[in-house]
C-alpha cells in the first residue's frame, strides 16, 4: 500500500460523512459573547490590581474620578436607550451611577477570585432564563446553570450591599450539568454595586467585579442575544406569549 | 469585531467546516463529536482571529487547534439539539457505507499518534514540515510515523477483506 492507497481509503471513510451544514450564526454570537467575557475578565483583573495598589497607597484611588466605576473595555460608550416597560425588567441605567437593582436581570458574566471567568460554554450557549437573577422586595433569587441561589440583600450606603442566603438544592437545570459555578460563594462576596453602559456590576470587597448584569428585557441584551427576549410591545418584539416569565422571580417571604 | 472581519471569518469557517468535521471522523470522533470538535475549533478562531490571519499557513494553524483541541477536551457542544430528521448518510448505498465502515474499524487499530500523522498528512494534504510542527516532533519521525501506519493499514484484516470483496 503506499500513499495513493491511502489517499483512497481516507477518501472512502470521508465520504460516507454527512455533517450537518456549518452554524455560523450560532458561532458569531457565542464567539461575541466570549469575547466579551475575556474582555470583562481582562478588565476584572485590571480593577483587582487597581484596588491592591490603592490598598498600598493611601489616597491612590482619589485619582480617578469614579473609582467604584468600571469602564468595561470594548463597551459602547454612549448611554444605552431606556429599557422597555412592560415586565419585571430593572429601570433604566443611565451612564455612571448606583442603580436601582429591583427586577430581573440576565448574568451576563460570573468571575471568580482569580479573574477568570465562571460560566462554562454550555452556560453561554444557553438562554438568558437558564442565568439570571431577580431582585425584589429585599429578597433575591438566581439562576446561573445548575447553581440555584435564594436570600436576601441589603443595601448599605450608597453603593454599599451585602447578600446573604443559600444554594438551593434540586436545580430545576440539572441535565448536563457538572462543573457549576460556585454561586453562592462568589454571591456572598458581594460588596459593592455600580453601574456603567447598560451594565450593572456586583464587585467584591476589593472592587473586583463578581456578576455583569444586564437587564433582562432591552433592546442591548436582544441585540446580545439575536431574537426577542421579552414581549416589549415594540417593534422588534414578535413574540406572541406575552412577557416572558420569570424562573427566578423571589417568592413572597415566610 | 468588525464587519468586514465578520464577513471574512464566515467565509473562512464555511471553507473549514467540512475539512474539520472529517477530520475529527478520521481522527475516531462519531459524527457529532466531530462536529462538536469542528465548531469548538472555529469558536477558538473567531476569538483568536487576528492570529488565524496573520498566521503563514492558516489551514495548518486550524489543523493545529483541532489537534490542541482533541486532546484537551472531550465533552458535549453545548448546542446539541435531538432532531427527528435522519443523516443524508442512511440513503447512501449500503457497499459505500460498509467499505466507510471497513476504514474506520481498520484506522481503530492504529495508535493515536498514527491517526494524527494519517489525517495531517494525507487528508490534510499538509507538508511533512508542517506536520512535524504541529506534532512537535522531527520531519524523519513524520515519515516513520506515516510509513507504520501505512503498514497497520496494509494489514488490516477489514480492508482485506475490503478488497476480497471487491474483487470477488
Amino acid at each position: 500500500m503506499n500513499e495513493n492507497e491511502a489517499t483512497h481509503y481516507v477518501t472512502t471513510l470521508t465520504a460516507a460523512v454527512a455533517e450537518m451544514p456549518l452554524p455560523l450564526e450560532e458561532l458569531l454570537r457565542v464567539g461575541e459573547r466570549r469575547a466579551r467575557q475575556r474582555r470583562i475578565g481582562a478588565a476584572a483583573g485590571s480593577l483587582a490590581l487597581v484596588a491592591a495598589v490603592a490598598a498600598v497607597v493611601p489616597g491612590a484611588m482619589s485619582l480617578f474620578d469614579n473609582a467604584g466605576s468600571v469602564q468595561v473595555a470594548g463597551q459602547p460608550t454612549t448611554p444605552p436607550a431606556p429599557t422597555p416597560s412592560g415586565s419585571s425588567s430593572p429601570g433604566p441605567i443611565v451612564g455612571v451611577g448606583v442603580p436601582e437593582l429591583e427586577g430581573v436581570w440576565a448574568v451576563e458574566a460570573l468571575i471568580g477570585d482569580d479573574g477568570t471567568s465562571l460560566l462554562t460554554d454550555e452556560a453561554t450557549g444557553l438562554d438568558a432564563s437558564q442565568r439570571q437573577i431577580g431582585f425584589e422586595n429585599s429578597e433575591i433569587s438566581a439562576q446561573v446553570q445548575c447553581s440555584s441561589f435564594q436570600g436576601t440583600y441589603e443595601r448599605t450606603g450608597e453603593d454599599g450591599i451585602r447578600i446573604e442566603g443559600g444554594e438551593l438544592k434540586g436545580a430545576p437545570y440539572s441535565a448536563g450539568c457538572g462543573g457549576e459555578p460556585p454561586l453562592r460563594e462568589r454571591l456572598l462576596a458581594v460588596r459593592h454595586i455600580s453601574a456603567a453602559n447598560g451594565h450593572v456590576y456586583l464587585h467584591a470587597e476589593n472592587w473586583m467585579i463578581i456578576v455583569d448584569l444586564m437587564p433582562f428585557c432591552s433592546p442591548e441584551r436582544e441585540a446580545a442575544e439575536g431574537f426577542p427576549v421579552c414581549d416589549s410591545g415594540g417593534p422588534t418584539s414578535t413574540s406572541e406569549e406575552g412577557p416572558e416569565k420569570s424562573p427566578v422571580t423571589p417568592s413572597p417571604s415566610p | 469585531m468588525r464587519e468586514q472581519e465578520r464577513a471574512e471569518y464566515g467565509d473562512f469557517a464555511a471553507s473549514q467546516w467540512r475539512r474539520l468535521v472529517r477530520s475529527g471522523v478520521l481522527l475516531g470522533c462519531s459524527l457529532p463529536e466531530a462536529e462538536d470538535l469542528a465548531q469548538t475549533t472555529l469558536l477558538r478562531c473567531f476569538i483568536k482571529w487576528r492570529h488565524v490571519e496573520q498566521a503563514a499557513d492558516p489551514n495548518a494553524y486550524v489543523a493545529q487547534m483541532l489537534n490542541l483541541h482533541r486532546q484537551s477536551r472531550r465533552r458535549r457542544w453545548w448546542r446539541e439539539q435531538p432532531t427527528d430528521q435522519l443523516r443524508e448518510s442512511s440513503a447512501r448505498p449500503q457497499a459505500d457505507l460498509e467499505a466507510a465502515d471497513a476504514v474506520r474499524r481498520a484506522l481503530d487499530g492504529l495508535s493515536d499518534a498514527q491517526r494524527q500523522v494519517i489525517v495531517l498528512r494525507i487528508f490534510l494534504q499538509l507538508p511533512e514540515v508542517e506536520v512535524a510542527r504541529i506534532l512537535d516532533i522531527r520531519p524523519g519521525t513524520v515519515k516513520s510515523r506515516l510509513s507504520r501506519a501505512i503498514a497497520g493499514l496494509r494489514r488490516d484484516p477489514n480492508l482485506i477483506d475490503l478488497h476480497q470483496g471487491g474483487a470477488s
